[in-house]
């Protein structure tokens, strides 16, 4: 393909690479529960589209366009999903906020 | 010829058909190789998602609520799939890519059912945590 495609992949591969692993840092220094699953799904997600423009710029062919593509609308689709099914899980069990929470909006949930 | 002198003569004309890297970075790569900015970031971001595999098994063994270590798990399956595109790149077989849809959609369908899990039974709680919630 054209030369400079493996310049502008490195760039996305690189900013990918970048909220990838930040997502992981996220999740080590959160505090709370709520707070990790907000770093994990959300910084993740960027991190995987930026690895797969980049894949899809190095490698031109239309099967890995498809398949990056069919990648890209499942994980946008599917991480908040998990995350918010988590969350309410964590929350059936019990609110566990961190101390410097400011508000707590299911209050009248918590029937322990 | 004898097979020492074969040998020496491929290695010699190899090295011939190598380019240096002055000429590397003045012509673009071969066909099939990498730009010397794509390679260095390859490697680069192959040693950043091996931290970022080991933060997630921190979080997988500290995690006080079970909700921590689903949601860390499925950040190592996130980072799994960083490293299946990164390869796949190095190495120029295209056969690796289907294992990213593959992990995304096993990743996401255990997420779901350990959180419809821990919300049915409820069985999280350590020694030293009340059932209230993590004490830290």
């Amino acid at each position: 393909m054209i030369p400079w495609f493996d310049v502008v992949a490195a760039v996305f591969l690189a900013g990918g690479l970048f909220f990838l692993v930040l997502g992981a840092v996220g999740i080590v220094r959160m505090p709370d529960t709520y707070l990790r699953l907000h770093a994990a799904s959300k910084s993740s997600t960027l991190g995987l589209i930026g690895l797969l423009l980049g894949a899809v710029f190095h490698i031109g062919t239309a099967d890995v366009l498809t398949k990056a593509a069919i990648t890209l609308v499942f994980a946008a689709v599917a991480t908040p999903i998990g995350s918010h099914l988590l969350a309410k899980a964590a929350m059936r069990v019990g609110p566990g906020y961190w101390d410097k929470t400011l508000q707590d909006e299911h209050a009248e949930d918590h029937v322990r | 010829m004898t097979c020492e002198t074969l040998m020496f003569t491929m290695l010699a004309a190899a090295a011939d058909a190598t380019p240096s890297a002055e000429q590397v970075i003045e012509q673009g790569p071969a066909p099939g190789e990498l730009h010397w900015l794509l390679a260095w970031v390859v490697t680069l971001g192959l040693y950043a998602v091996m931290f970022g595999l080991a933060l997630c098994l921190w979080r997988l063994f500290k995690g006080p609520r079970l909700a921590d270590r689903v949601l860390a798990a499925d950040l190592f399956g996130w980072h799994v799939i960083g490293l299946v595109v990164l390869l796949t790149i190095h190495l120029g077989n295209l056969v690796f890519f289907d294992a990213v849809l593959g992990i995304a959609i096993v990743g996401f369908a255990s997420t779901v059912f350990f959180a419809q899990y821990i919300g049915a039974t409820g069985h999280e709680v350590r020694e030293d945590e009340t059932p209230q919630g993590a004490t830290r």
